[in-house]
């Protein structure tokens, strides 16, 4: 009788485990499919999602695992609070308001904990995700491409570069070669060619499971990246202009260097200590933008002068259009002393004029300073670190195959880095919603990859570890 | 694999054929009909299925000249008895501004941004004539970003004529446009304040069974306003809201526009008050500032 009453009360964790991973994939084509825009939407998906994973896995997981996710996971819940906090989703008009604010956090933590718990999940497979998340991306860029291409020409954005459209009786506020059509919620919209590009550019990177692929063993899978890989090239190709063609050669070197460090093991030594030099580059070039974008800061004159007397220097750093705006917020932010996020002083009373709005810096990490203040772009910027450390972690680890790690790497890393030279915040042509960039669903779909490579790297250190002494006996979970 | 890679590359073709370039038919280098030259801003572009010169006309079916009168209630005034009877909200409106209410406790709303096309149809908001549904019924000092500047149809056939990309449906109670005259002399001299007295002479295209029914309309206003200031104090008497009701049932003897698809406007000028310098030739122009089919429908 006793052992009848247990039977009932017993489930089998791995069916169940397949349905909720079914479930997560669902929620990253939903992601990936950009549908609705709705930033709460997707918040609510991964919070219901992450609890029915921690429901079927809790039992996977050892105490310490969890800890060690928790420290990785800190910055960004940090980082999260401050956007919330921060005038900056007040003032995101039709993006998020002060009541919806709490679900910046929310959606950050649970997405990330969705794709850390789903690791756990037995014969959850890598492959399978990514398919899913490369395909949901392709449908969205292959129907902002046609739409495109119905109201514009293929090369517009060189042919029509200096010429407008009358809307509402005055010109286009940019050139036509400088917007293009998105499904953006459920309906068609003009959006900026940089915020557009985004999309097939991380695409683009599917490019690379094409060299992992038996084409004569795999053809239907490889038939689907080669396609999925034409459509990010294509929609590239057809919206090429003077400044993107400089973006896409760094995808391109990208994309080759990703390649190069899996089929060649032995230039994995030379691409690091390249990325190492990028990342100190990296570093000094951003301690060069803040000290000379201060305009009341009388200890950097002396360095302001030098840039300024220098042809060069001063080009690059003072009179183009894409530093104009990134000095202007990096000013407003040191000389406010805004160092805990934008507007926590009116967090009740909003006062938008305390902010830097509007200025299109086309690069996620100086928004960061926009939407989160200083200590918030110090968190992201510290998360990325710890993402950079586990993306290195799992390169180096068998938990996955070549493929899966490749499209998993090239994801994560396309969609940061692209965000970096080409995110428009305010990608609307004639509208002035702000989009925080913790909003763009690839960059959501990227931190729930994170996760997942973490838990990846975590499970299979744990097997390792345990395979000589017991086996995992998670099979079947009484409730 | 070359046979795949075939395939792949076939689909460049029909990228290529779904490119329609829908949204570049009207391109420009800045905004035009913006020139210091009064007649360079002269606007007259009729839409090809609406212009009996080109080979795409469409109009199948010409009906008689309706010469509206106090029976279709004609309104030139927002303060007329007829638009009342037109704008069954009249109470609800204010007629003299557009831009923005700086008194806090007024409860009105503004009556050209809450009845102008483009909050009723997106469609209609591209285009050069996009400045007719933009709901800006006056200057406020935006000159050629607020107004079609049409020429006298006297000696040649000027105006325009416009195809709009949906149908109306039926709803509209009545028909408005917005406008003021202004005359300068061929040298660009500002001259004094008069009226003018002018046809409008205004073309409704309806589609019919294979093509559209051109429904011709005229009205003489004797006393439009000319070379008036802006000020929204004297907005009454230096603009004329010009309209006239719609039919909402069949047999009511008023103009039926159930599927109306297109528009033009001409005019013609009979006379004109202001004085000119001697040896000086005038041009004349009605400056149109809205046009539309308040609380309609379009599909």
């Amino acid at each position: 009788m006793e052992q009848k009453d247990i039977s009932k009360k017993k489930f089998n964790l791995k069916s169940y485990g397949m349905i909720v991973a079914f479930l997560c994939l669902e929620m990253l084509a939903f992601i990936g499919f950009a549908l609705g825009n709705n930033f709460i939407l997707y918040g609510s998906l991964a919070i219901v999602i992450a609890i029915l994973l921690f429901l079927v896995t809790f039992r996977q997981f050892k105490k310490d695992g969890f800890v060690s996710y928790a420290i990785f996971l800190f910055p960004l819940v940090v980082f999260s609070i401050l956007s919330a906090i921060s005038t900056y989703p007040i003032v995101s008009v039709g993006a998020i308001g002060l009541p919806n604010a709490i679900f910046i956090p929310l959606t950050l933590v649970f997405l990330s904990l969705a794709g850390f718990l789903v690791s756990k999940v037995h014969n959850f497979e890598t492959s399978k995700m990514m398919l899913v998340v490369y395909g949901s991306l392709a449908v969205f860029v292959l129907i902002n491409l046609i739409t495109t291409m119905i109201y514009y020409v293929p090369f517009y954005t060189l042919i029509y570069k200096n010429s407008f459209i009358v809307y509402e009786g005055k010109p286009s506020p940019v050139p036509i070669g400088s917007m293009a059509y998105m499904l953006y919620g459920f309906q068609f919209v003009e959006v900026s060619i940089y915020y557009w590009r985004l999309f097939p550019a991380i695409l683009s990177t599917s490019v690379v499971a094409l060299f992992f692929i038996d084409f004569k063993n795999n053809k239907k899978v490889f038939a689907a990246y080669a396609t999925m890989a034409f459509l990010g090239i294509i929609s590239l190709i057809f919206t090429v202009g003077k400044v993107t063609i400089l973006t896409d050669l760094f995808m391109i070197v990208f994309l080759a260097a990703l390649v190069i460090s899996f089929k060649v093991p032995k230039s994995r030594k030379i691409i690091k200590y390249g990325v190492f030099a990028i990342g100190i580059a990296f570093i000094l070039a951003l301690i060069l933008v803040i000290i000379n974008a201060q305009s009341n800061a009388s200890f950097a004159a002396g360095l302001q002068n030098v840039i300024a007397s220098n042809e060069l220097l001063n080009r690059l750093l003072n009179t183009n259009r894409f530093i104009s705006p990134i000095n202007e917020v990096l000013d407003g932010i040191f000389s406010g002393y805004k160092i805990l996020g934008l507007g926590i002083g009116s967090f009740i009373v909003p006062d938008s004029t305390s902010m830097v709005v509007g200025s299109e810096t086309i690069c996620w990490f100086v928004d960061s300073f926009n939407t989160s203040g200083i200590f918030g772009a110090l968190f992201i910027a510290v998360f990325v670190v710890f993402a950079g450390k586990k993306i290195m972690e799992y390169f180096n680890s068998d938990c996955d195959s070549q493929l899966n790690k490749v499209l998993l790497i090239g994801f994560i890393i396309a969609t940061l880095g692209s965000m970096f030279v080409g995110y428009d915040s305010s990608p609307l042509i004639y509208y002035n919603n702000l989009n925080p960039f913790y909003m763009f669903p690839p960059f959501l779909i990227a931190i729930f990859l994170i996760s997942y490579m973490f838990g990846r790297v975590e499970l299979k250190t744990k097997v390792q570890e345990t395979e000589n002494k017991e086996e995992l006996k998670d099979e079947q979970i009484s409730i | 694999m070359n046979k795949f890679l075939f395939k792949i590359l076939s689909f460049v073709p029909f990228l290529v054929l779904t490119s329609c370039g829908y949204g570049l038919k009207e391109v420009y280098d800045g905004l035009p009909y913006n020139s210091t030259v009064f007649e360079e801003n002269y606007y007259s572009v009729w839409d090809k299925t609406l212009n009996p010169d080109e080979k795409k006309y469409q109009v199948t079916e010409t009906k008689a000249e309706r010469e509206l009168t106090d029976s279709d209630f004609v309104f030139t005034s927002v303060e007329d008895l007829n638009f009342k009877e037109c704008e069954q909200s009249w109470n609800d409106y204010i007629y003299e501004e557009d831009v923005e209410i700086y008194d806090e406790d007024e409860t009105r709303t503004m009556y050209g941004p809450d009845v102008k096309l483009s909050g009723i149809d997106n469609s209609f908001k591209y285009g050069i004539t996009s400045k007719l549904f933009d709901g800006q019924l006056f200057c406020n000092g935006d000159y050629q970003h607020a107004r079609m500047q049409i020429e006298p149809s006297n000696t040649k056939r000027e105006g325009f004529g416009i195809r709009f990309s949906k149908e109306m449906a039926s709803g509209a109670p009545y028909f408005m446009l917005n406008f003021k005259c202004s005359i300068v002399t061929e040298n660009n001299y500002s001259l004094s304040f008069g009226y003018s007295d002018v046809t409008l002479k205004i073309g409704f295209y309806v589609k019919n069974g294979n093509g559209l029914t051109y429904i011709p309309t005229s009205y003489r206003i004797n006393e439009a306003p000319t070379n008036s200031g802006d000020m929204p104090s004297n907005r009454n008497n230096s603009y004329v809201c010009f309209g006239f009701k719609l039919s909402e049932k069949t047999g009511d003897g008023l103009l039926n526009l159930d599927r109306l698809v297109g528009i033009s406007f001409e005019y013609e000028l009979n006379s004109c008050t202001v004085s000119l310098p001697a040896g000086e030739e005038p041009l004349h122009a009605i400056m149109l500032y809205e046009m539309s089919f308040p609380h309609s429908s379009w599909n």
